[in-house]
Order: structure tokens, then sequence, then C-alpha cells
């Protein structure tokens, strides 16, 4: 009956560290898993970098300092057509797979759950989101498409610094952008939409 | 030679007639290098929309170049609102600023959220060179750090921390963006994420002047940590009575019509005034470098 009582805090003290390890355990393969998709989304976005790299070398190229607005937007057009021709089976989720999603959905609701979420919240939905547009503006709406290039009257919005500084990085020639509550990958130098997370809160 | 460039600096300082009363001047007698070529510029916002009350102030610009000739012009971000086609370059920037920039001033542009940023940086016509963020020094002295506020990321702050570590001690240095840090406008008000990761590089590398838009109203804004914040967002669209007079951080606003701003760099002392659409001076002062804010 004694020896009882003496297991029975040891048994429990036992059962406590099992579940202690099993749930570090998961939190671990968790933090592991989102590594590993983080890693696995940077190496597609090199690959989209690389074909960008080859449009670019397809097309006329153009200077820094262009006086004529036309060369500018026909070089994008080009581009574009560049682009697209390189990617002709491009569909959402190539760039942005679920584990990723996940891991960028999470640290979307973590910035709007912290203590400034609510201006997190106030700039992505108010500041240039063509989804939520000023009541003296015409709106434009923004088909997510991926391939169809970002209307050109659309507003961009403003993406809350603190949000950028947890997102996965992206290189020069990629971004992040809000239209409405869904999270866009643009393509900066041929301004087209190159992949979606839908409705990210 | 040197007199007769003081005689000239004289004459141009007679024709501005700023009606400005400098308090607290710590050696207004003293006059630097800088003081016998001061640095004029004229500051835009919220401009590109292409109807009349754009036309009106571009053409208010042009009528004060003969008796205050500024050297360029800085562009707050919004450049142009809807449509970006070729047209719109012409219909919402080259025909209105026609006469200015037929003068040969350049025009120096930041990016808002109606930007299209791959179209608008490669514009000559915005002097930006293909950078969304970049800085220039238009006389020794003087130092502008012009940033892309839609998407400060890691790479940009990584920049800006260099780009400020490089400023002489000496040097003016003003920043200018589209977001601003602090504004009472009822619309948008203070960007408070920008705030948070701007403000404390902004006060350990001694930022003078900040200039932004968005808002669209002008203001001046008391001085917050030293540093001498304006919301000049009425050069081409209006909010009017739209500034919330309760924020207590207005030191002056106006908000019934569009508006601009020319300011006078000279030495140590920046002259501003704020004009509206119909000519009239809405508000004028003097600033010190560094920590000396003054206002009339």
């Amino acid at each position: 009956m004694r020896s009882y009582y003496l297991i029975r805090p040891a048994l429990l003290v036992g059962f406590c560290l099992c579940v202690s390890l099993v749930i570090a355990r998961m939190y671990s393969d968790g933090a592991a898993a989102g590594r590993d998709d983080v890693s696995d989304f940077q190496a597609r976005i090199d690959s989209y970098i690389e074909i960008q790299r080859r449009a670019m070398a397809a097309v006329p190229p153009i200077s820094n300092s262009v006086a004529d607005p036309a060369v500018i937007i026909q070089h994008e057009s080009d581009l574009a057509n560049a682009i697209r021709a390189l990617r002709p089976n491009a569909a959402e989720g190539d760039l942005f797979l679920p584990g990723v999603r996940e891991v960028i959905v999470a640290i979307v609701d973590r910035q709007l759950a912290g203590p400034n979420g609510e201006a997190v919240r106030d700039t992505i939905l108010s500041e240039g989101n063509p989804a939520f547009h000023d009541e003296d503006e015409a709106a434009t709406p923004v088909k997510l498409i991926v391939n169809r290039s970002y209307p050109s009257a659309a507003p961009l919005s403003t993406m809350p610094p603190s949000l950028l500084l947890t997102l996965p990085r992206l290189p020069q020639g990629l971004e992040y952008r809000f239209v409405g509550h869904c999270l866009i990958l643009r393509d900066t130098e041929a301004n087209l939409i190159v992949d979606v997370i839908w409705n990210v809160f | 030679m040197d007199l007769l460039k003081r005689l000239l600096y004289a004459a141009c300082a007679s024709a501005l007639a700023f009606s400005v009363q400098v308090r607290g001047v710590q050696n207004p007698a003293a006059v630097s290098p800088q003081s016998v070529s001061p640095v004029r510029f004229a500051v835009i916002g919220d401009n590109g929309t292409g109807d009349g009350r754009e036309y009106d102030v571009a053409r208010r610009m042009a009528e004060l170049r003969p008796t205050f000739p500024f050297e360029f012009v800085l562009m707050l971000g919004d450049n142009m609102y809807g449509g970006q086609d070729a047209k719109d370059f012409v219909s919402k920037f080259e025909r209105p600023y026609k006469d200015i920039l037929s003068s040969g001033v350049p025009f120096y542009a930041s990016l808002g959220n109606h930007d299209l940023p791959n179209r608008e940086i490669v514009y000559k016509g915005y002097s930006m060179n293909g950078r969304r963020y970049y800085s220039f020094t238009p006389a020794p002295g003087v130092r502008f750090f012009v940033l892309d506020s839609n998407y400060m990321d890691k790479r940009q702050l990584d920049w800006l921390t260099d780009e400020l570590k490089k400023a002489g001690p000496d040097e003016w240095k003003i920043c200018y963006f589209h977001h601003p840090l602090y504004s009472s406008g009822e619309k948008h008000g203070s960007s408070l994420g920008l705030r948070q990761v701007l403000e404390p590089l902004f006060v350990e590398h001694g930022v003078d002047v900040v200039l932004s838009g968005h808002d669209h109203i002008y203001e001046r804004i008391k001085p917050q940590k030293g540093i001498q914040y304006f919301v000049v967002g009425s050069s081409g669209k209006l909010r009017k009575g739209n500034i919330d007079t309760k924020t207590g951080i207005t030191a002056r606003g106006f908000d019934t019509d569009n508006a601009f701003m020319v300011v006078e760099i000279s030495g140590d002392r920046m002259t501003f005034r704020a004009i509206s659409r119909a000519g009239s001076t809405v508000d004028s002062g003097v600033i010190t470098r560094r920590g000396d804010h003054i206002a009339a």
C-alpha cells in the first residue's frame, strides 16, 4: 500500500514528462516543417526569378531614364508576354504551396492578433487596397488570375512594415501586395500577378 | 565676384518678401558658404489628378518662378491617379507642369499608393533612375532621402540606415515619402506602423525635416522629437475640412483649398512658405537646422 503511494506521484511525473516531450516534439516538427516549407518557397522564388531574368534577356532593354512613357509601357508588355511564354501552364499554388501558405497565414494572424494588430489591419485594408478604394475614386477591379497584368489604374496596397519584416523575404523583382483580404505575389518588372493566397485573414 | 553673388542673393531675398518672424536663431549674422547660393525648391503632393485643380496649382507655381526661382520640385507621391497609360503621363504631368519643365526644372518623385512603380521609376520626368528609393544632394550641405513608404521592407531600411550614416553632421537631412508619420487628416491620419520603424532612425541620425502627403490637406506639425514634419497632400486632390483639430499636433493647417510649398535653404536656415491655389500664403516660417525649430 505504501509503495503504491510512492509510485503514484512518480507515475504522474513520468506521464507529465512524456506529454511535455510529445508536445515539444510536435512543436519542433512543426517548426522544422515550416522551415522546410519556407526553404522550398525560396527555391521556387529563385526559379521564378531565373525565368524573369531569361525573359528580360529576350526583350529589348530600356534605360533607367526613358522620356517616352509609351516605350516604358511597351517594354512592360513585352516582358509580361515573354514571361507568359516561359510559364504557359502557370497556375495558382505554383509558388504558394499549401505548406508555405499555412506559414504565411499564421504570420498574418499573429500580426493581426498582436499589440499593433489594429494598425496593421487598417494599413492592409485602407491604405491603397484596391478592394477598399476611396469614395471619391472610381473602383478598378483586380482580377486575381495568375499571369494576368495588375491593372495600371488600380492602386497598390501599402504593406505594413512589421508584416514585411516577418514574411519570408523576397528578392528584388517580386513583392507581396494585398487585394482585399487576399495576398498576391507580384512581378515588379512585368507588373504580373504571379500567385495568390485567397482570404489570408 | 563674391560681392556680386552677395548682391544677387540680397536682391533675391528681398524679392521673396516672406513674412516670417524669426525667433531664436543661434547666429543670424553668420553667413555660411551655402547662404551665398541658397537652395530653392518647390514641394507638391497628391497632385496627379489631371483635373483643373492640379493645373491651377501648377500655373501658380510657374507664376512664382520669376520671383522665386526654385531649381527643382519634390513630389510626395500619388503622382498619377487612375490610369497610367502614355496619355496619362501627358495629361497628369507633362501638360500641367509644361512651363516649369520647359525651364529645365527637374522633378524628383517619390511613390504613392496610386503610383505604378515599374512605370514611374524609369520615367525620365520623375528623375528616379530606376530606383524606388534614392538619395540626392542638390548642393553641398543639403541631402534628400526619398523613400517608398508603400513597401518599407528590410532591404530599404538597411539602405536608409547606411545612407543616413553617410550623411555629414553639418548637412541638412530631409526625408520625403508618401505616408505621413504624423498627420491630423481624418481620412488617414498618422501612419503608426511606419512611424515605428522610421522615427527611431530619423531621431538617431539627426533628420531635420520630413515631408509627406497622402492626406489631402496641408499641415505643419508641431516638432516631434526635434523633427519638423509637413503634410503637403493637396496639390491636386483636396479633402475639404478634413483636419482633425483635436489631435493637438497641428502647428498650422489648411484644408479649404489646394496648396503647395516653396522652400529656401540658406546655411543653417530653411525658410518655407505654403501657398494656396488662389495664390495666398497660408503658412510660412523659418526652421533652423538641428534642434531649434522655429516657426512664424
